[in-house]
């Protein structure tokens, strides 16, 4: 078993569309990370340890004194809000839901913007910009998912599966040992690029602002997920679903493999079942999208299915990608392994 | 070993490939022979359980192959018609997976597969990838990952194709030492090929089988019916168009040498000859469309 298992990932990895697409991800991955600049995040880690805590009206007002805008740069900003070009994230945090145009305060109070939810302030830009660069890497991981499984099947009916077929092995140990390795190949990868990102963030960031809420956040993240979680929470929960999101790909793509008798097509209908979904115009609000918001392509791009609903606390309902990946994991391995047991060759 | 086909029947849609065929085989080389079309592939896919059979069974020693799963299989190696490979393995990198996939433990497979490499003639490339060897190398490899597993039941399916007149000798060779105490079934075109190893020849037509036996029990019906000729040239193309000829040969003096299949004797001065299988071969697939290869010798 230990050996066909072996011989499965080598074939896996030695399509050289599996290498190309694996350094493309990391080309995506080191790109994410060089475009960070030290003292910036530096800078901010400091503005941010000033009003660490949670955030109450009286921090408010001390943000708007100490990130007021000069004349000069209202004037060299040509009316633009200070929460647009801001010159921290702190600064565009504040401004964005607590000030005017102009930079004065526009009269709401944290219980007006947030209700009663405890807003922990902290450095959470860092960790959002991370997340944003996982978004990348996950959708990209996705894709190259499909690509290590759409042959595990499919490549075999291109004349193999006459030899694994009368082998001793070929109907059990066999398949078992591909859907092994469809399995094992993504995750490893997806395990492999998770550990760079976390050691990089953690080298970059340290630890700061992990417990900071994500909704006190600079206008560009205005909305990324609109619950009340921790940047800490929310990466948890964004590792997560980059895992269910590559078991839920492998799942479907390893019974589209089965079912496919070239390998082209069996890519070719694997990626389109996993984009698709996107091009639907509905909103994360509607009901339907609690269905299809647990398709994979949802769990790589994590803000849509974040967004959806918090349940308690730390429990949102993207916590149902997990069951709904090992469901699908589980219909692939079966599905893959009926239709490729019974064919007949041709 | 027996191997019992009963009443074997395949059909595609409205095609027949394999209509109620039925015979047993035992211990020896069988070489299946018919025109392309024949259904002697689905035959060999039939008895291999990657296809299933409209109606009939197949049965081993009395139990249903169907139903033996890893057993019967575990007895089976099967050369396929145009036998595929991973590109990117090398020899000895295939047939140390067909080795896992035959269960053959790890500590035997690399030397088994270094012997059918050292037999098959591929042991200086066994560390070459698939992707840059020839046609006949493939082949060969095709063979050797066949016999790794010592099969009870070899089925090879064209296995001399693509292979030159060494490569074809020394597989004849090969398949003569390995087939003490196994049923070997192989089908060819090369009707000589056939001739030289098969203890028992089955003709297939339209997919029934039409004869079985050995060379000189199917080709005694022949037996007088076959006759050569010298004649110049132009005549000898005429006669051609009139009888069936397997064989037509250009002498040094501007005559040529026939070889015609006929019930009567064509022309005087003809005599009769000995027949041989391609005699035979000619004589029941004289109405088919004529493929090259089947000629091939």
């Amino acid at each position: 078993m230990r050996q066909l298992l072996k011989f499965e990932l080598k074939k896996i990895f030695s399509r050289r569309l599996v290498l190309v697409g694996i350094l493309l991800l990391v080309c995506v991955n080191v790109s994410g990370f060089l475009s960070l600049n030290m003292a910036d995040i530096k800078y901010e880690q400091e503005l941010a340890g000033k009003y660490e805590g949670v955030l109450d009206d009286a921090k408010v007002q001390q943000m708007l004194i100490d990130f007021k805008p000069t004349k000069e740069q209202l004037q060299m900003w040509g009316g633009l809000s200070v929460a647009y070009v801001g010159t921290s994230f702190m600064q565009s945090a504040v401004h964005s839901r607590f000030a005017r145009d102009d930079g004065s305060w526009n009269g709401k109070t944290v219980a007006d913007v947030f209700g009663d939810e405890k807003i922990q302030v902290g450095y959470n830009e860092g960790w959002l910009n991370l997340s944003r660069i996982l978004v990348r890497m996950a959708l990209g991981l996705a894709l190259l998912s499909i690509v290590m499984t759409a042959p595990v099947f499919a490549g075999e009916y291109e004349g193999v599966d006459n030899i694994i077929l009368t082998s001793r092995f070929g109907r059990s140990k066999c398949i078992l040992a591909k859907t092994g390795a469809a399995f094992a190949a993504p995750l490893l990868t997806a395990a492999v690029f998770a550990a760079g990102n976390l050691v990089a963030a953690l080298a970059v960031f340290g630890t700061e602002g992990l417990d900071a809420s994500v909704l006190f956040s600079s206008l560009s993240y205005n909305n990324y997920i609109p619950l009340n979680i921790s940047c800490g929470t929310m990466l948890l929960y964004q590792a997560g679903l980059i895992f269910s999101g590559v078991i839920m790909t492998v799942g479907i793509t390893l019974a589209v493999s089965a079912i496919c008798r070239s390998q082209l097509t069996a890519l070719i209908i694997s990626a389109l079942v996993f984009i698709l979904p996107m091009l639907f115009s509905v909103m994360e609000k509607e009901p339907l999208f609690k269905l299809i918001g647990l398709l994979p392509v949802y769990h790589v791009q994590f803000s849509s299915l974040m967004s959806v609903a918090q349940i308690s606390g730390k429990l949102l309902f993207a916590v149902w990608a997990f069951p709904a990946a090992a469901a699908a994991a589980i219909a692939g391995c079966l599905l893959g392994k009926r239709f490729f047991a019974s064919h007949e060759v041709s | 070993m027996k191997l019992q086909i009963h009443n074997l029947t395949k059909k595609y849609g409205t095609k027949t490939a394999v209509d109620h065929m039925s015979f047993t085989v035992e211990n020896g080389v069988y070489g299946l022979l018919g025109a392309n079309g024949a259904g002697k592939t689905t035959l060999m896919r039939l008895i291999c359980g990657i296809q299933r059979p409209t109606a009939g069974k197949i049965t081993l020693d009395g139990q249903e192959v169907s139903g033996m799963g890893e057993e019967y299989c575990a007895l089976l190696g099967y050369l396929p018609q145009n036998c595929a490979f991973y590109p990117d393995f090398t020899a000895l990198d295939f047939l140390l997976y067909v080795c896992a996939l035959k269960g053959i433990e790890a500590k035997n497979a690399g030397k088994r597969s270094r012997l059918l490499l050292r037999e098959v003639g591929l042991e200086k490339e066994q560390k070459q990838k698939i992707k840059t060897f020839s046609g006949g190398m493939k082949q060969r490899l095709g063979i050797a990952q066949a016999m790794l597993n010592n099969p009870g039941i070899l089925i090879l399916d064209e296995p001399t194709a693509g292979l030159d007149p060494r490569e074809r000798i020394r597989f004849r060779n090969l398949i003569s030492a390995f087939s003490k105490n196994r049923i070997v079934i192989l089908s060819t075109h090369i009707v000589s090929d056939i001739e030289f190893i098969a203890g028992e020849i089955m003709m297939m037509k339209n997919g029934r089988l039409l004869k079985t036996g050995c060379t000189g029990e199917i080709t005694a019906e022949m037996l007088g019916k076959v006759w050569e000729c010298t004649l110049p040239t132009v005549q000898a193309e005429k006669l051609a168009v009139k009888y069936p000829v397997s064989n037509m040969r250009n002498t040094e003096d501007g005559n040529t040498v026939l070889r015609i299949i006929s019930p009567q004797k064509p022309l005087d001065g003809a005599k009769t000859v000995q027949p041989n299988l391609e005699d035979l071969y000619l004589n029941y697939f004289k109405e088919e469309k004529r493929d090259e290869t089947a000629f091939e010798i």
